[in-house]
């Protein structure tokens, strides 16, 4: 039906989507400068997706952030701004792809972040045993994560870490909103059971009492 | 693993249930959100070094200058000596070919007589034995 048809991408807002062809188009045609500020406008959104899908490890990330980018170079002379792929949708797709290889190549189930990958603030600082509660419920998340199928973990981080739309996450990865519905349900079930039962270890029956 | 979220069959919990799970999960989230990565500076640096390596390789070849009227003439008077030897090849079959054209209009008469124009009688002088004029010099 031409009405439920996943249409066109209402990504974040249409100006930014044009802002990103723009400068694509700049790049293709010699200026350097705009690939630096593509660069800097997507990287890390880009990155932390990469780092949640591969289970933690950021300098894996930062190669399939690198190989995704590097496409988007390839593909910048036959870019077609006019009802082509958003930029950022499409960087998306392909980091998610990426991830996903790598994940299959490994053959073997995510690592699961060892202790010392789980960021330490310094003892010293202010509100130090908060970013410390913090980091460990951020640890227990990567976890839960890990241990979601690569569909659901995708379609859970794009839409609770990264921000997207169910829309936009049906285009990047090329199924229906309602595919996407069903996945984020599922997901978050898995997730609930996994972590609810370590609500009070991590701190968050301090919360409740806080509030 | 203690079953607190769904049920086996997969049955959404009760509404109170499900909303306390989608609160606790939305502060994991949270968390989650608050301790993404930053991009390092040596993945940008690579970005942009791939960037810079792929516009010189996609970059095209500057298209050669228009050339002048008299510089298509000449491309095409090579085009066309390059296979008889290119302009020197060309002026000697010319040569040739004119030469041919003279012989049959003129006969080989007119060969005879330029070998007699070529080849005609030294003049001598004969100055006998009066070589006292050259003391005089």
């Amino acid at each position: 039906m031409a009405d439920t048809a996943p249409s066109p991408v209402p990504s974040a807002a249409p100006t930014e989507a044009d802002a990103d062809a723009a400068l694509l188009a700049r790049y293709a045609a010699g200026a350097q400068d705009a690939a630096r500020l593509l660069a800097g406008r997507h990287a890390g959104r880009l990155l932390a997706h990469a780092t949640r899908m591969l289970g933690g490890d950021v300098a894996e990330a930062e190669d399939a952030v690198q190989e995704a980018f590097l496409r988007l170079w390839r593909a910048a002379p036959g870019w077609r701004a006019d009802g082509g792929a958003r930029v950022g949708t499409w960087l998306f797709k392909v980091t998610g792809n990426l991830c996903i290889d790598r994940l299959r190549r490994r053959r073997t189930p995510v690592a699961s972040l060892s202790d010392e990958g789980v960021a330490e603030p310094a003892s010293q600082a202010p509100g130090a045993a908060a970013a410390l509660m913090q980091a460990q419920r951020a640890d227990a998340l990567q976890r839960a994560l890990n241990r979601l199928p690569e569909r659901q973990r995708q379609a859970v981080v794009l839409r609770h870490l990264d921000g997207l739309s169910n829309p936009e996450i049906a285009a990047v990865m090329d199924t229906g909103v309602e595919a996407v519905e069903s996945l984020l349900a599922r997901a978050r079930r898995a997730l609930a059971a996994d972590l609810v039962p370590k609500r009070d270890e991590l701190g968050y029956a301090d919360d409740r009492t806080d509030g | 693993m203690p079953m607190t979220g769904p049920t086996d069959d997969g049955a959404p919990r009760a509404g109170a249930g499900r909303a306390a799970d989608d609160a606790a999960l939305e502060a994991f989230f949270a968390a989650g959100r608050a301790t993404a990565p930053a991009p390092s500076a040596g993945l940008m640096a690579r970005i942009e070094a791939d960037a810079a390596r792929q516009e010189r390789r996609a970059a095209p070849v500057a298209p050669p200058a228009a050339p002048s009227a008299a510089g298509r003439l000449r491309a095409l008077w090579a085009s066309l000596t390059a296979p008889l030897g290119g302009g020197l090849g060309v002026g000697g079959l010319a040569l040739a070919a004119a030469t041919g054209i003279w012989l049959g209009a003129t006969g080989p008469e007119a060969l005879l007589d330029l070998e007699d124009r070529l080849f005609a009688p030294v003049l001598v002088i004969d100055l006998g034995d009066d070589w006292a004029f050259l003391a005089d010099l």
